[in-house]
């Protein structure tokens, strides 16, 4: 673990509403084929892209009452408007991303120095060791969930620990297409948390299970987790995901949640929805 | 410990794991492996961590009754972060004009690629033999095929990690 900057001054998690980093879609395409959605993914709607990401937009600011900061989008970076990977960010650390596949590496000294320049006191990770921020790795209580295997590596997770010092329970993904595990898990408020059974193994279904009570474990679907119905986002009492998960809609309606659905189908194409566009920073 | 499955063979490679071992099962799951792949283990060390922030860690040895075994062993536990316990450097094995095929150490790697050209996505698939070399002190993965009499190749499992 390397540590690049001293402690800065804009503490996120100070502030009344809490803050989501956001990178609008000006450069968004899909231009390689790093996950099996974008492996037979059709031509790609910049334009639909683009309306679809404004909405995203609308629901976290005005439906569920987030301040929202702005990534400046880069030419040549199109997966620079998932926010969601690149890092992990818990008070005011940031543990940086570093991607498996080279495709996406330029984006870590680009989002490094965005950490930098507002105050988080940034890590990174070994150059042998892949992380995917907090696509791989979820905030719950006093816990972290964090997936591995497809993209991150389990050795990163004894770095988030020496980082945050909060412990890590790490989850087998054992489905390609669940790439990241903010595909198939998703905590919310109130100790509620939302899980796709079907991305993981025997063993990674036992420790969501043995840590989340039973009455607050919301499974969902294989056939809505498949429209990323677990890569929600969660603020306050809303939830916002891609639309067409209806049995998810009511679970969280019969909890309390107010329901946000937003189309996100070019996102898709990508592997990623509303989850992955968004990076909490306080 | 022993997990009793198995006689302990005469090849073994000491490994090391990290982490919240207990509490996500890794453990567990690292010991079912290696008794599914037909290998067996033995329990040198453990540290649990006593706070629950506190990582593990656990120092074990393979046994496996062959190199392919072993190999697969090593291959296996790597996602879970079992990683060989070695200061020495990686063994060495210079290729003699006779041997006309890699020796019998060599390390065969397996390379899987998915090629977008104008046919669309294919998947290019080449299951070696292919060895470890090491050219002027830099390693190399290199076709067997390719090695010729001096050349120097690693073998065994210490000093490589999976």
């Amino acid at each position: 673990m390397v540590w690049i900057s001293p402690v800065g001054n804009t503490p996120f998690s100070a502030k009344d509403k809490p803050t989501i980093l956001m990178c609008p879609p000006t450069y968004f395409t899909v231009e390689y084929a790093i996950n099996p959605w974008m492996e037979e993914a059709p031509p790609c709607d910049v334009d639909l892209a683009k309306r679809q990401w404004e909405a995203l937009y609308l629901a976290i600011t005005e439906q569920a009452g987030a301040d929202v900061e702005l990534l400046e989008p880069v030419k040549g970076l199109p997966d620079l408007v998932f926010t969601a990977n690149a890092a992990l960010i818990y008070d005011q650390v940031a543990v940086l991303a570093h991607y498996k596949h080279p495709e996406r590496r330029d984006e870590e000294p680009y989002c490094a120095r965005w950490f930098e320049q507002h105050g988080f006191q940034v890590a990174s990770m070994p150059e042998h060791i892949f992380f995917e921020g907090a696509g791989d790795a979820l905030l719950w209580q006093d816990r972290v969930f964090a997936g591995y295997k497809t993209r991150t590596d389990i050795a990163s997770h004894n770095l988030l620990t020496a980082a945050t010092s909060l412990p890590v329970l790490s989850l087998e993904l054992i489905n390609p297409r669940f790439y990241h595990v903010d595909v198939c898990l998703c905590p919310l408020a109130d100790g509620h948390l939302i899980y796709s059974p079907d991305a993981f193994d025997d063993y990674g279904r036992a420790v969501i299970e043995a840590n989340v009570p039973q009455e607050k474990l919301i499974p969902v679907s294989a056939e809505e987790a498949a429209r990323f119905a677990c890569n929600a986002v969660n603020v306050h009492d809303t939830v916002i995901f891609n639309q067409g998960s209806p049995q998810l809609v009511s679970d969280l309606k019969s909890r309390g949640f107010n329901v946000v659905e937003v189309d996100l189908s070019e996102f898709l194409k990508s592997g990623g929805s509303a989850k992955c566009l968004t990076l909490r920073l306080g | 410990m022993m997990s009793g499955i198995a006689e302990p063979a005469g090849l073994s490679a000491t490994v090391e794991l990290k982490g919240h071992l207990i509490d996500s099962l890794t453990l567990s799951k690292v010991v079912d492996r290696v008794q599914q792949l037909g290998g067996d283990y033995q329990l040198n060390d453990i540290h649990v961590g006593s706070l629950k922030k506190d990582i593990s860690s656990i120092n074990m040895t393979l046994y496996a009754q062959d190199q392919i075994t072993l190999d697969r062993l090593l291959e296996a536990l790597a996602p879970y972060g079992a990683v060989a316990n070695s200061d020495q450097e990686a063994s060495r094995t210079v290729v003699c004009e006779q041997d006309g095929q890699p020796p019998a150490m060599a390390f065969g790697v397996k390379l899987r690629r998915r090629v977008h050209t104008a046919q669309g996505w294919q998947t290019v698939e080449n299951g070696g033999p292919w060895v470890l070399s090491l050219e002027n002190g830099v390693p190399k993965v290199k076709p067997a095929c390719a090695l010729k009499a001096g050349d120097t190749v690693l073998s065994g499992t210490s000093g490589l990690q999976w």
